[in-house]
């Protein structure tokens, strides 16, 4: 394993994290922390896929002395923000909870969070992007940036585009997550390799997107090709 | 009809708490969308006795359609008797997309942050808790729609007419001006989304 002195991985047990942690295992990269944040839903379950290892959690990725756990819910809260002003990698991959904005004073730690988008950016800012861009271009992309305090405004890192796969169905759970995280690893990869990450400023864009109606998630997934 | 496939978005009233986010909506296939339609559709057939003009919607040509109509959907807009600036304000837009005057300024600087506006709250501002806004915000989107797809409008559209529909009782008292603007909101969403229907299916 290598493991990136530089980088934390900050989040919450979700699929997206699993499918983090499992890519990252699988390409031998390791972020050398790990804060961990509770997901209050009850009853975490996780359907196994082809693709990536959903059995994966911090606990089994992480050593206990590069883990903590910390006990909010809250991304935005004091606790997390302590700890990354404290902690001494600059880049943190970011899987927090969906829907829920990073606040400036998480954002002002001197730390940045690295996120991987489901939509190419500029174009496909926002929520649910991922169906959007399905329904409008028979496409897939995934973005990474920093975060700033602009939703998906921060500079963009890389972005990739990935094919539309025919079981459209299984996109919120297993080729959303997939698609992030193989884009993370490439990033990852290119960083150990350069030892920076290469930043491009951002064009403008008008309107965000924001959560698909259910009449228009269902257009995406039955789109034909 | 099983519960899974049924839709299930105007069953409650959605001006009411909680708020209605579309957050992880389950995928059900087309019987889903042969729902949504039998929705739209039950609702113009229970509600379209109810309004005096209603029979003049259907009974224009397509080569009368954009302007005649937007106008003819504005002399309600301009019928309305309690004016408040938000009613004002989409009466003055509604005259810009009528006009086709620099459209791409009018969303970006006043269409896209009222979507923006009412897509976080669910609510549209300085509504004072008046209906009629809601459908008058819808016919706007729609007509915007209606010149050029939009999928960032259209989907607010959708989520509008769920809460004009959810928010309609059969047996109460309501304005044949609400009424009227949301039948003809619906009217134009079917026409927009049968369109999408023939793009991507």
């Amino acid at each position: 394993m290598i493991q990136l002195d530089d980088v934390g991985f900050l989040g919450i047990d979700s699929v997206r994290t699993r499918a983090y942690l499992s890519c990252l295992k699988k390409s031998g990269i390791i972020p050398s922390a790990a804060i961990e944040i509770k997901n209050e839903r009850a009853n975490l379950t996780f359907n196994e896929n082809k693709f990536f290892n959903t059995n994966i959690s911090f606990q089994d990725y992480f050593q206990n002395e590069a883990h903590i756990k910390l006990d909010t819910s809250d991304i935005n809260s004091v606790l997390v923000e302590n700890e990354l002003r404290n902690a001494k990698q600059k880049y943190w991959i970011y899987s927090g909870p969906a829907g829920i904005i990073v606040k400036n004073n998480i954002l002002s730690t001197g730390k940045d969070l690295l996120h991987v988008h489901p939509g190419k950016i500029p174009d496909y800012r926002g929520s649910t992007t991922i169906y959007y861009s399905v329904l409008m271009e028979n496409k897939i992309y995934c973005s990474a940036f920093f975060l700033a305090e602009k939703i998906d405004a921060g500079d963009l890192i890389s972005y990739k585009e990935f094919e539309v796969p025919k079981d459209k169905e299984n996109i919120d759970y297993v080729y959303d997550p997939f698609y992030r995280a193989e884009l993370l690893v490439e990033i990852l990869q290119t960083y150990k390799k350069i030892g920076m990450f290469p930043l491009y400023k951002q064009s403008h864009s008008p309107c965000d997107f924001f959560i698909i109606h259910p009449v228009l998630k269902h257009l995406a997934i039955l789109r034909q090709s | 009809m099983n519960m899974e496939t049924e839709y299930s978005y105007t069953k409650r009233n959605l001006f009411l708490l909680p708020k209605e986010h579309y957050m992880y909506s389950a995928f059900t296939g087309f019987p889903f969308l042969e729902s949504y339609k039998k929705n739209r559709n039950n609702f113009v057939s229970t509600f379209s006795n109810k309004v005096f003009n209603y029979s003049q919607i259907f009974t224009k040509t397509l080569l009368q359609e954009l302007l005649e109509e937007q106008a003819f959907a504005g002399v309600y807009f301009e019928k309305e008797t309690k004016h408040t600036s938000l009613t004002e304000t989409f009466t003055e837009i509604l005259n810009r997309i009528i006009q086709k005057n620099d459209l791409e300024d009018l969303l970006n600087n006043q269409i896209y942050p009222m979507v923006k506006s009412f897509e976080v709250t669910k609510r549209l501002k300085n509504s004072e808790d008046e209906l009629i806004v809601y459908p008058m915000f819808a016919n706007l989107l729609a007509s915007i729609c209606n010149i050029n797809f939009n999928a960032i409008l259209f989907n607010a559209l959708l989520k509008l007419n769920d809460m004009c529909i959810s928010a309609f009782l059969p047996e109460n008292e309501n304005s044949e001006e609400i009424i009227f603007l949301t039948l003809y909101a619906l009217k134009q969403e079917l026409k927009i989304y049968d369109e999408l229907v023939v793009r991507v299916l």
